[in-house]
């Protein structure tokens, strides 16, 4: 039932309108907000609370193959954490890698919305709309893999930038996919021999194309299919000791094509490759430089990959990394290769403050945050469950809004880290605005999302009120666990215009839409591009293209974006 | 082709764990009359789709089963559910991934458990991978790369036929184009019809593929045997294959019940795949267990996603809570815990121990299947249902993990249903029962 | 030192979790208390004056509380579940997971134990005078660490697995053990008076496993270090003499294997590495 709402009195922050904590009414009816509804509308008091869009993550691995290698991987984690079967809620297991139904309900809670699966394998991703299908309540959408993908390499070795464009397009119609993912470019390929790739310049063996050469032309192919969001790269080298050159370097590999007031690249968890130093002895800090260059650059975003102290499990599509952390930790590991495309790693992981090198990455993500200017291209994201669990994403705000929250737990760091972090000197506190823009309307409008991330009129009824008391924000940045108590548990969440959560309980569990695009390129292109892969496939696959392919009758809730390609 | 007759290509086999996706189908009038591409199994199965059918819904009374209407059926079914203190779902592994998420939705209702046949299978794989994890690929991996391959406590000729020509040995890839470019070790009891076709066959003794791998481990590592043979295998022998396994540039292990099954059981996964982790030190190494049924790693995936577990999960307290030996169909009929039994495209009577069977003959039974088998025989409410991949469409998991979906061919007898709809009548109608206070 | 006394009064007919059963939660409390606690049987729950008679009391102080459990609880899990202090005892057979995660006081059985017998055990003692199942003192699934402390007696038998992934702690079993005991092992200490089936100490890196009985083979990663005329378990001497294995070299390990050259004929053949 999508009726009408009244949400009165509330303290909104809507950032992309330009609304920064003013006293309003928000009204709600079918699903969007209107400007006025009528007497019958249900109605909630919201004076003394504050009314933001509902959450947008634009980074969280929640479905798909690699995730639910890791929930098998790991009993113990979900023996911790049990969800019982309620009234108007499926049982379910948490912790780092909640089960589909908790993790729809667990982000509802938080206030969130809308989130997506950043890295799926083209040849699993059935899989992966399987798992977002079952996952309540939120809006979703995944990125399909390309950095690895042997059909894009020979057509960027080749200089066939425009059937490479044509192929993307194909295959995020496909696979009903969202946006470019790009993982250590070229090096998971080389990883399928066991082998690693360290340099941006270095050749992929047998594919004679550079990892430069991967993320420039995949941005050329972004830019001609008009794609809504930019190249979403996890870049090489991640978890090396002075990988933040590698970030530079490959943020600096596109700056030429840089235009449209808009950027045109996305470097993702930028925590994980934003390390100083040439060792774990004398690992330091990059996030000044980052930031220098984010500061200058207008091209680039970048979410955080905050880290949280304590048990986590890390799973990405970066098989090699995956291997290497093993070998570092001793802890259990399972790779996967997937043929002609990509790959994946997961290990548990414990995060310890103690540790000098933990309690640097710590310190990264939030000087990354408090430097880097622009709160409309840096995004509050833990790479969950890497750096960890979404449901410590309260505890990333209050270290970013409350000085007092970042101290207390500076002082129970590892002294040495402490000392070589610049975190201790920097007195920046964010407000409330900016935390709406990097958690809410940033990521929306780095997606394309027109429709969310705002509450201005005919936007999506995705909708969080807080239990927080705006003309009260120094009292709460001095007392950091109301503020993390109040972004853990929404006093209502609105999505589509449905009360789901009232006082950190769900009410109702309706299932979101699935977001993909469709770039639309000339006929002709993907008839022959379709005859020139056709006698391929099986050749790279050992599935048939036809089965390859995913109808869009196979997901629950289609919601398509069409865009039109300059080709 | 003929008259009246359609041919479907790519058409993705439901036997076993390989999933094939290559068949070609041809119908008439509503009937399978052609295959192509298939092995003797999947051709068998298509063709003879028809024999031994389960045809209408049937009741026990007065000790004889009768047959009953669809709704006398789903009530019956609903009620035995509805008074039951512990009921066992099982079976999953041949039917697809839809319905599957029904039958968990169900167990949780009905606060039950529900396992699949990995239990009797590949559970001891599971178990390992746990405390391990596991490196592994996708199988177009190994058709491009392996230049070694091993087959192990598995015998693919008989049990996978294609899994050879499509995906190792036989098979073409990128950077391995014949056979002659790969070398085969087959690891075996017996001289098996895989066994003859390997470049190094190695007979162990019954029950010693522990003490074996352990020796390969050891001889990877490098370090010395003391023992001048293992497990019936000579050292020097071993240490022959150990350096083949370090020099090859991509190696691939296969694994079946010949581990699983044999004394140490899940241990002996646990060792297979340490080795393979060891293995990734020197080169690059994958492995990978051969699933028997076309969709138990479906239901694998399915339970893991919605409970967080893959096989034997006990939901009777509200909550998902999983440990195999504890919550497992066969040691909980074995201990005689449960006290009804919904069973969905399995037969656990032909299958399963003694003590387990007369207990779960002796409980109220409701079978779900195509076929009329040893189970439906001993149920008291069986229920038809249409095959998947015939007459039903459905997701099923490969056994890497690739997703593929069935098809419909043809329309199944008229009236009856696939498992997902029988599941939700069932649960619909469970639903209304508690509602109403029965 | 008063008993609190539940005797089982009908069959159970499905799993029934009993951790409630445990000096830390009945200390203190009057019978009729006790009797409105829940538990669950199966998908039901059920009070524990449904399913047992409860007579007598439990002390006050932990440490002297006696509970006395009578009747087959062999579908019973849990029993003792993580106790500190005081004293359960069984009188017949108990179910599986008796005195889980237990860091303190003693738990006796009468009859036989089921499997996961002091999983995860921290400390206490718990003594069984038959037999009892498979992983004795293991680890849960996945966590990697075992048993961290406390002893455990099986008078009869052990299955498979005993001291799985264990830390330290000391597991006697006086008659024969089922395959795989301390496998993956890190610490503490296993002494098997009887027969091995087999694969004793696989994976092991560290403590230490003594079998007196016959163990058929030792595993081909580990190596024959010596002849040691007797060994300490605990604050016993155990007679000898004994050949003495290091290992699981396949994990670097640094445990040791005690086999007792009497039983062991067939070990012979590893005397030709004695360094004379």
């Amino acid at each position: 039932m999508r009726g009408e709402i009244a949400i009165l009195n509330g303290t909104v922050f809507d950032p992309a309108n330009r609304i920064f904590g003013e006293r309003m009414d928000i009204f709600v009816k079918d699903g969007k907000i209107v400007s006025s509804v009528s007497s019958k509308a249900q109605r909630i008091d919201a004076s003394g609370r504050v009314v933001m869009p509902g959450g947008v993550d634009i980074h969280s691995h929640i479905a798909g193959s690699k995730v639910n290698s890791g929930r098998l991987l790991r009993p113990e984690d979900h023996r911790k954490d049990v969800e019982a079967k309620t009234s108007t809620t499926h049982s379910g297991v948490g912790y780092s890698i909640p089960s589909t139904y908790t993790t729809g309900y667990r982000y509802a809670k938080m206030g969130y919305t809308t989130v997506f699966e950043p890295a799926t394998p083209p040849l699993k991703t059935r899989h992966t709309h399987e798992e977002l299908d079952s996952t309540p309540i939120i809006d979703k959408g995944c990125f399909p893999l390309f950095g690895n993908n042997w059909f894009v390499m020979e057509y960027l070795r080749d200089g066939k930038v425009e059937d490479c464009a044509t192929y993307v397009a194909w295959m995020l119609k496909a696979l009903k996919g969202y946006a470019i993912k790009i993982v250590d470019p070229g090096g998971v390929e080389v990883w399928g021999w066991g082998k690693f790739l360290r340099h941006l310049d270095e050749k992929v063996t047998y594919f004679d194309v550079t990892p430069r050469e991967i993320v420039r032309g995949l941005c050329k192919v972004n830019r001609l299919l008009n794609l809504p969001h930019p190249i979403h790269v996890h870049t090489n080298n991640l978890g090396n000791p002075g990988n933040y050159t590698t970030t530079i370097e490959t943020m600096d590999s596109v700056r030429d094509m840089a235009g449209g007031g808009k950027p045109i690249i996305h470097i993702t968890h930028v925590q994980f490759t934003g390390f100083s130093g040439s060792s774990w002895l004398n690992l330091g800090s990059g996030a000044p430089e980052i930031a220098e260059y984010v500061n200058r650059h207008g091209h680039v975003s970048v979410d955080l990959g905050q880290i949280i102290f304590g048990d986590t499990t890390t799973m990405t599509a970066d098989g090699p990394f995956q291997y290497f952390l093993h070998m570092l930790t001793d802890n259990k590991w399972v790779n996967m290769d997937v043929e002609a495309e990509t790959g994946s790693g997961i290990v548990p992981f414990q995060y310890k403050r103690s540790n000098y090198v933990n309690a640097i990455q710590w310190g990264i993500g939030l000087e990354l945050a408090l430097l880097i200017e622009d709160p409309w291209r840096v995004f509050m994201t833990t790479d969950h469950p890497n750096g960890g669990p979404f449901t410590s994403y309260p505890r990333v705000i209050a270290w970013l809004m409350s000085r007092k929250a970042r101290e207390r737990t500076l002082s129970k760091i590892n002294r040495t880290a402490r000392r070589r972090l610049t975190l201790p000197s920097i007195e920046r506190e964010y407000t409330l605005e900016e935390i709406a823009t990097i958690t809410r309307a940033a990521p929306a409008r780095s997606l394309g999302l027109k429709d969310k991330g705002h509450l201005g009129l005919g936007a999506d009824a995705d909708i969080a009120i807080y239990d927080i008391n705006p003309s009260n924000m120094d009292v709460l940045t001095g007392k950091p666990s109301k503020l993390r108590r109040a972004f853990g548990q929404a006093y209502y969440t609105i999505k589509n215009g449905e009360v789901v959560v009232r006082d950190g309980k769900i009410l109702k569990t309706p299932f979101g839409r699935t977001f993909y695009v469709e770039s639309q390129t000339k006929p002709e292109m993907e008839s022959n591009l379709l005859r020139s892969i056709e006698a391929k496939f099986r050749d790279y696959y050992t599935v048939g293209l036809e089965n390859y392919q995913i109808n869009e009758s196979y997901l629950r809730n289609p919601a398509k974006i069409i865009c039109e390609a300059e080709i | 082709m003929g008259f009246g007759e359609s041919t479907f290509k790519d058409v993705v086999c439901t036997v076993c764990g390989c999933c094939c996706d290559h068949l070609e189908v041809t119908v008439k009038e509503n009937t399978i009359v052609k295959v192509k591409n298939a092995c003797a199994m999947s051709t068998s199965k298509l063709l003879n789709y028809m024999n031994e059918r389960l045809m209408k819904p049937m009741i026990r009374r007065r000790g004889r089963l009768s047959g009953c209407s669809y709704s006398d059926a789903i009530d019956a079914a609903a009620k035995i559910l509805s008074k039951s203190r512990s009921p066992l779902l099982y079976g999953w592994s041949l039917t697809s991934c839809e319905a599957v998420e029904v039958g968990v939705e169900l167990a949780e209702e009905v606060g039950g458990f529900i396992d699949n046949t990995t239990s009797t299978c590949h559970g001891p794989t599971i178990l390992g991978v746990h405390e391990i994890g596991e490196s592994s690929s996708t199988l177009g991996e190994v058709r491009h790369r392996a230049d070694l391959i091993i087959y192990w406590g598995c015998n693919p000729v008989h049990a996978h036929p294609l899994h050879m020509s499509r995906y190792t040995l036989l098979s073409k890839g990128r950077f391995r184009k014949s056979r002659s470019e790969r070398t085969l070790i087959v690891v075996d009891v017996r001289r098996t019809d895989t066994a003859k076709m390997a470049d190094i066959f190695i007979q162990v003794e019954p029950n010693k593929d522990y003490e074996l791998i352990s020796a390969l481990r050891a001889a990877v590592r490098g370090d010395e045997i003391e023992q001048d043979e293992v497990g019936g295998v000579p050292t020097d022998l071993i240490e022959e294959v150990a350096e083949k396994l370090i020099s090859c540039e991509f190696g691939a292990l296969f694994f079946g019940l010949g581990l699983t099954m044999s004394p140490g059981k899940s241990e002996n996964v646990d060792a297979a795949l340490s080795l393979v982790r060891d293995l990734n030190s020197k080169t690059k190494f994958v492995i990978t267990p051969m699933r028997g049924h076309f969709n138990v790693n479906g239901a694998n995936n399915v339970m893991t996603w919605t409970t967080g577990y893959p096989y034997a999960i006990d939901f009777t307290r509200g909550f998902p809570y999983y440990n195999p030996g504890e919550t497992s169909a066969v040691d909980l009929l074995a201990r005689g815990e449960c006290d009804s039994a919904l069973i969905v495209a399995s037969d656990p009577v032909s299958n399963f121990p003694y003590r387990a069977t007369c207990n779960l003959t002796s409980m109220p039974l409701i079978t779900i299947d195509p076929h009329i088998t040893p189970t439906v025989l001993c149920s008291d409410v069986a229920i038809p249902s249409a095959l998947v991949g015939i007459e039903t469409s459905g997701t099923v998991y490969r056994m890497d993990g690739v997703p593929l979906v069935t098809r419909k061919l043809v329309e199944p007898p008229r009236n009856m249903k696939s498992d997902t709809e029988i599941l939700k009548d069932i649960l619909r109608h469970y639903r209304n029962l508690k509602r109403s206070g029965r | 030192m008063s008993a609190l006394k539940l005797t089982l009064r009908r069959t159970v007919v499905a799993p029934l979790h009993l951790e409630i059963i445990s000096p830390d939660n009945l200390s203190g409390k009057r019978w009729r208390e006790i009797g409105e606690y829940m538990v669950w049987e199966g998908n039901r729950k059920v009070k524990l004056r449904n399913l047992f008679k409860i007579e007598g009391e439990a002390d006050a102080n932990l440490q002297d509380t006696l509970i006395e459990i009578v009747g087959d609880m062999s579908r019973g899990r849990r029993i003792g579940y993580r106790m500190s202090g005081g004293v359960i005892r069984v009188r017949g057979h108990c179910g599986l997971h008796v005195g889980e995660s237990m860091r303190g006081g003693r738990i006796i059985v009468d009859g036989d134990a089921g499997p996961w017998l002091g999983a995860n055990m921290a400390g206490g003692t718990i003594e069984v005078s038959g037999n009892a199942g498979d992983y004795v003192a293991a680890a849960s699934l996945g966590t990697g660490k075992g048993m961290t402390g406390g002893s455990i007696t099986i008078k009869g038998n052990s299955g498979s697995q005993a001291g799985a992934w264990m830390y330290s702690g000391l597991i006697r079993i006086l008659g024969s053990s089922g395959m795989f005991p301390g496998v993956h092992m890190r610490g503490g200490t296993i002494h098997i008076a009887g027969e091995c089936s087999g694969r004793a100490g696989a994976n092991m890196r560290g403590g230490k496993i003594v079998v007196s009985g016959k163990l058929p083979t030792v595993l081909p990663s580990f190596t024959f270090e010596d002849i040691r005329s007797q060994t300490r378990v605990d604050k016993d001497n155990v007679e000898g003499p004994f050949y003495v294995f290091s290992g699981d070299n396949n994990e670097d390990g640094d445990g040791r294997l005690f086999i007792k050259i009497a039983s062991n004929p067939q070990l012979k053949w590893c005397e030709k590495f004695l360094e004379v």
